[in-house]
């Protein structure tokens, strides 16, 4: 007994070589079987990392959206409520403006508690090989929207002629940002935020009729002079307690007869509108990762259990030999396990060489704000893949082994004789 | 042939296999039966007892139950004094991996490993050093009826000889380890081997008249070849009890010589030796002849 | 005959694809002002090296394995040349949101890591016959 005992110590380096090799040469051995379920776990690690990943992009888009937008309502020119709301998302840049006499008369209304203006200009291409930037002139004294979330990366004061530059606006090496053959300087840049503001440059509204000027010199004018020291795109508007933004509306148009034809922004809808479509996407991309999964684990559980009458007899060779039960459960779980593991690192590699490097094409393609999350979240969704990889893998071959577990399972050799 | 069981039948301290009132009831279609009933029997060390029968008689039920591959309706089965029904799946398994080497009637030859591994394979189950240690021990009580290559092969492919007895045959027995690494290194043409298992297993192949084939694969294999491959992994880890399903099932005349001179000589060097057969060829080699029917073991005249 | 196919066939295929999706899909940007940008010659190069790549797969067919893996090394070369010429050699347009980056440098990234891959994998497996041979 004792000397038995030893040598179950002993059971130590060679046969976890053996038990190892023989799991992975199992599965060279049968190419076309470990072929069909690398193949399926491919597609399960491939589907579900590009499902979490695109739904954590666009969850990250929305938060970040969501506190860019501390305005509850946008009183924008005529006709214009449509650009206004696509600037919130992801829209082409654009240029529109009433003036400033209307925007005086505009705040003057009931249940305001904040108002503040801004001016949207849409550039030309900043220089070659760039694309059109959206000029927005705000108002560091009144702002209540802009400052914000610019103050953790800026807390200077704005100054006539300086630039703040989103995150995808190019600086030059100088710190510079080359707009109408003036050069401005950039006194800070912003973290991406996954919306239309990353291609924006933020001047003081100070700076607007510098920019029509710069403007008038090198190309086509963006407004004409007269407007240029007046023109108003925008007045965002924070309610007073107690007061709803549609009710704000009210109060604007019955100002004025005119202001009825004014263009009205809900930010907050514009934000509830963006989530019903997020969600709506979100919720395609669940069911259907959901559904392929299904389809997964049966097509796994298919191909183990036809693989079980071949493995019997290899199993009670092996139990002939002297393997134990553990080392038979031991050869199968590392198989499986194995599969599960290069599949999952398979699917993820795949759907990484889709989704990192099309990232951009992919938010735009969406027209939902889309921002990558952060490295720690995508390496976390990485991890949690595999594991789910190697799960699936394990709880396929289970059914293998629940046979194998049950103690006459070798009587099936002696009838196939 | 009887005169050589030397111990005397009430010495049970001597006996390798004690099977005491074996039964194994299956059903079929509802109906209780028998497969194996009540069944008596003892093999001492160096004994090779020969069960013969017809096929549904319930010999692999028997022997599958004497390798604890299949467990008892009622009865015990001693194996070297340890009561197998008692044994934990890891002590029988270490008991069927050192003390029993099984020769399948069927082929359980590892598909996806080589010749040499699918033979090295019971000496790597429970690892090396002890197992290895505990066999050198062994070797000097109980030398080994494996020779190395040069002198056996030949000899067999010349002929051999013809009787049970190799008392007379010079080139036996034989010590594996430390003789066999200078005589390899003296000959140079063989490749060079350091590894004892894998020597061992090349000896055994070798011996077995297959060893050109250590590097392929079962699949190509013919069935006789696969049926040796399966001895000579059964001899591996020197059992001190073979058991045979029709070992010569698949094999030509000169080769069934091979492998009954190779178990015949297990048996002399004190092996227990049990081979289920048809062959009535088989039945000269061994010492016992049992019938079996429908379940009921007797005796036979050889 | 597997690994002869599989030493030359992606590079066959994504060679070929290297060549034609900056010519396609992949296009870079249009001329500004009259001036060609710089995405445009990185287009044009990598047509080049995606040439290339398809010769050095074409040629793989008909070779031993020791020579497949001289031409494999070569074409991970390529790639990592590929990878050089819109991010360090030439470059491409500097906005985030134009064309050429954010179509067509990542159509070369991921048809280059593809090349890679398959070439890594390829030398392994004519490197491992060439050694049983």
């Amino acid at each position: 007994m004792t000397d038995h005992a030893t040598v179950y110590d002993s059971v130590q380096h060679s046969q976890r070589r053996i038990l190892r090799t023989l799991a992975a040469r199992n599965l060279v051995g049968r190419p076309m079987r470990t072929g069909a379920l690398l193949a399926v776990v491919t597609i399960l690690a491939l589907a579900f990392f590009g499902g979490t990943m695109l739904t954590m992009n666009l969850n990250t888009g929305m938060a970040s959206m969501e506190r860019r937008l501390g305005a509850d309502l946008m009183v924008v020119p005529q006709n214009t409520a449509q650009k206004a709301e696509a600037l919130l998302t992801d829209g082409n840049p654009s240029t529109f403006y009433f003036t400033k006499d209307i925007a005086d008369e505009v705040k003057k209304a009931d249940g305001i508690d904040q108002a503040s203006e801004q001016t949207y200009i849409a550039s030309l291409a900043a220089e070659c090989c760039a694309e059109k930037l959206q000029i927005i002139g705000y108002d560091p004294s009144t702002d209540f929207v802009i400052e914000p979330w610019v103050a953790s990366q800026f807390d200077g004061t704005l100054e006539d002629g300086q630039m703040i530059a989103g995150a995808n606006v190019n600086v030059s090496a100088d710190g510079t940002v080359e707009l109408y053959g003036h050069k401005w300087p950039v006194v800070a840049q912003l973290a991406s935020t996954g919306t239309s503001l990353d291609n924006s440059v933020f001047i003081n509204l100070d700076t607007v009729p510098q920019m029509v000027e710069a403007s008038a010199k090198v190309a086509k004018r963006v407004m004409p002079a007269e407007y240029a020291d007046k023109a108003v795109s925008t007045v965002l508007i924070k309610v007073s307690e107690g007061y709803g933004a549609e009710t704000v509306a009210e109060n604007i148009k019955r100002l004025d007869s005119r202001f009825s034809d004014l263009g009205y922004v809900y930010p907050g809808g514009v934000t509830a509108t963006t989530k019903t479509a997020l969600n709506a996407l979100v919720a395609y991309l669940t069911v259907f990762v959901a559904a392929i999964w299904v389809m997964g684990v049966i097509v796994l559980l298919a191909v183990f259990a036809a693989s079980v009458n071949e493995r019997k007899r290899e199993f009670a060779s092996l139990r002939i030999l002297g393997a134990t039960r553990g080392m038979l459960a031991g050869i199968l779980l590392r198989e499986s396990a194995l599969i599960g593991l290069i599949g999952g690192a398979f699917g993820v590699g795949l759907a990484s060489l889709a989704i990192f490097p099309f990232s951009a094409l992919i938010g735009k393609q969406l027209q939902l704000p889309y921002l990558q999350a952060s490295v720690p979240t995508v390496l976390a969704i990485m991890a949690v893949t595999l594991v789910c990889s190697v799960a699936i893998g394990v709880a396929g071959s289970l059914a293998v082994l629940v046979r194998i577990g049950r103690p006459e399972a070798y009587l099936t050799l002696r009838e196939g004789e | 042939m009887d005169s050589s069981n030397f111990a005397a039948e009430d010495d049970r301290g001597t006996a390798l296999v004690e099977i005491i009132d074996l039964t194994r009831s299956f059903s079929r279609r509802g109906v209780p039966f028998d497969a194996v009933s009540h069944v008596n029997l003892t093999i001492k060390p160096g004994e090779f007892v020969a069960i013969v029968g017809r096929s549904g008689n319930g010999k692999s039920t028997l022997i599958n139950m004497i390798a604890g591959l299949v467990r008892p309706s009622s009865g015990s089965v001693r194996i070297d004094g340890r009561d197998i029904s008692a044994l934990r799946d890891r002590e029988l398994s270490l008991l069927r991996n050192s003390t029993i080497g099984f020769v399948t009637q069927s082929q359980t030859l590892l598909a996806n490993l080589t010749v040499m591994d699918n033979v090295t394979l019971p000496a790597m189950l429970f690892g090396v050093s002890t197992e290895e240690q505990g066999r050198s021990h062994k070797i000097g009580q109980q030398p080994s009826a494996v020779a190395p290559y040069d002198s056996s092969t030949r000899q067999v492919a010349a002929g051999g000889t013809t009787a049970s007895g190799t008392i007379d045959d010079p080139y036996m027995p034989d010590v594996i380890a430390p003789i066999r690494v200078e005589k390899q290194t003296a000959d140079t043409v063989q490749k060079k081997q350091n590894n004892p298992i894998e020597d061992r297993a090349r000896t055994l192949l070798e011996r077995l008249g297959v060893g050109e084939l250590a590097e392929s694969h079962p699949r190509e294999l013919s069935g006789g070849e696969m049926k040796r491959v399966s001895i000579a992994r059964s001899l591996m880890n020197n059992p001190k009890l073979v058991i045979a399903d029709e070992p010569t099932g698949d094999l030509d005349q000169a080769s069934t010589d091979i492998v009954m001179r190779l178990l015949r000589e297990q048996a002399n060097n004190g092996t227990a030796v049990l081979v289920v057969t048809h062959d009535p060829d088989v039945l000269t080699w061994a010492d016992k002849v049992y019938r079996m029917d429908a379940g009921a073991l007797s005796m036979a005249s050889v | 005959m597997k690994n002869r196919l599989f030493a030359a066939l992606p590079n066959i295929v994504f060679g070929a694809l290297i060549a034609i999706a900056p010519q396609t899909f992949a296009h870079a940007c249009g001329a500004h002002d009259g001036m060609m940008p710089a995405c445009h010659y990185s287009q044009q190069a990598a047509t080049g090296i995606g040439v290339v790549i398809l010769a050095l797969g074409i040629v793989a067919l008909f070779v031993n394995p020791q020579v497949r893996i001289g031409l494999n090394i070569a074409a991970v070369a390529n790639t990592l040349l590929l990878f050089a010429i819109p991010t360090v050699l030439i470059g491409i347009c500097k906005g985030a949101m134009m064309h050429c980056r954010m179509v067509m440098l990542p159509t070369l990234i991921v048809l280059g890591v593809l090349v890679i891959v398959f070439a890594a994998a390829a030398i392994w497996m004519d490197a491992r016959c060439a050694r049983r041979a």
